[in-house]
């Protein structure tokens, strides 16, 4: 893999990577340094990647793997991050990529959640089949179909929870 | 609202995202040539430095050791040292394969182990490491000046000033101890004595055994009753 195929493979799954680092990052810094931290890790594992699984599957892992390690890591300690002026890859602040008033419910009620399951819970959101979420987190079919009846249930509560509390807060608010 | 429902909001926020991110090829390239290849070396590097720093210590302690062995003074300071240096090198060394061996792309639970299982190991080098330097610079600096020059200064050195400073050493030990539990919280620590400190006072290991503790859970069946 050269520098344009990385590129292209940045781009061919840079929705996946985005939503990932904007799961597990917690600003706008963070992010941008977990989409490069992915993007490192795309370049270093190249010649690793064996086709046994599918593409996708592969760049899951590696952003998974990258996010739960960068949100493992102490905010105040982290080291080996690449300085801000070296990113190559960027985030444009545009107005339209603030996610909508669901979907921002939703990363607040995720955010709740531990790392393994966060990343279950966007593999799923993702719409894989359970299938490829086991594959991608290594756990077995059957497993991820009952952790993920849990999630969804305690989810569903912590949303509905979430958006009654903002419906009554608009009102002080507004005063 | 159904979570099922959240799906297509999800997608059209990631549509959105997409959109967002900008790519700088040439930089993406320069940065693939230059510090992509490096971004690993200061960690692989500073593990290769230990491990030849470990095996040029032990090559050179060996032969005094081997010269003294019917001297118990220094069966006690060389060996002590010998062992020491043979472990922290056999940890280290460890540790660079590790990290060499690494690859992100594998099963997300698996890689995240291996992760964990290697900060212990660093963790844990890091600590005895500081603690055994502690008490055993003082005989390691004399057996090395041996071993460098010729001179045997272990005979030379009073005993009980030798016990002494072994005794020095422990005091400093549990002061260390003491002051890395009291400033672990404190959150204006520089990233190298935030390290030393997490190290020392066991928050490091404890944090990462809580991890791995979670990965366990997280791969253990589930009963759609539980």
């Amino acid at each position: 893999m050269e520098a344009p195929e990385l590129t292209d493979l940045i781009r061919r799954h840079a929705g996946l990577i985005h939503k990932i680092a904007y799961a597990y990052g917690r600003d706008a810094t963070d992010r941008e340094d977990v989409v490069q931290e992915v993007a490192v890790q795309l370049w270093r594992s190249r010649h690793r990647y064996d086709g046994r699984c599918k593409e996708t599957t592969w760049v899951y892992r590696i952003a998974l793997n990258v996010a739960i390690s960068f949100h493992r890591r102490e905010r105040r300690h982290r080291e080996g991050r690449l300085p801000i002026e070296t990113h190559a890859i960027t985030i444009a602040a545009a107005p339209q990529a603030e996610p909508g008033e669901d979907v921002q419910l939703l990363l607040h009620c995720v955010e709740d959640l531990g790392a393994l399951d966060k990343a279950l819970v966007l593999l799923y959101l993702d719409g894989n089949d359970h299938a490829s979420i086991a594959e991608v987190l290594g756990i077995s079919v059957s497993n991820v179909g009952t952790k993920l009846l849990r999630i969804k249930d305690n989810l569903r509560v912590a949303f509905e929870q979430r958006a009654r509390s903002k419906r009554t807060e608009r009102p002080h608010a507004i005063r | 609202m159904q979570f099922d429902d959240l799906k297509a909001a999800w997608a059209a926020h990631g549509t959105m995202l997409e959109r967002s991110l900008a790519i700088d090829e040439r930089l993406l390239r320069e940065m693939m040539l230059r510090k992509f290849r490096l971004a690993l070396a200061p960690y692989v590097l500073w593990r290769a430095l230990e491990v030849a720093v470990g095996i040029a210590v032990l090559l050179a302690v060996l032969p005094v050791l081997a010269a003294h062995m019917s001297e118990p003074r220094y069966i006690v300071a060389a060996g002590a040292l010998v062992v020491f240096t043979a472990w922290i090198t056999a940890l280290c060394a460890h540790l660079l394969v590790r990290s060499l061996q690494f690859d992100r792309g594998g099963p997300v639970t698996a890689i995240q182990r291996d992760v964990e299982r290697v900060k212990v190991v660093e963790y844990r080098t890091l600590k005895w490491a500081l603690l055994g330097g502690v008490l055993i610079w003082l005989p390691a600096t004399l057996v090395l000046f041996e071993a460098l020059t010729g001179v045997d200064a272990i005979a030379r050195v009073d005993l009980a000033w030798l016990v002494a400073n072994l005794l020095f050493g422990l005091v400093v030990l549990a002061v260390g101890l003491v002051l890395s539990k009291k400033y672990v919280e404190r959150p204006d620590l520089r990233p190298w004595a935030r390290r030393l400190v997490n190290a020392l006072s066991g928050r490091a290991l404890r944090t990462a055994a809580r991890h791995l503790d979670e990965l366990t859970k997280f791969e253990r069946e589930e009963t759609p009753a539980s």
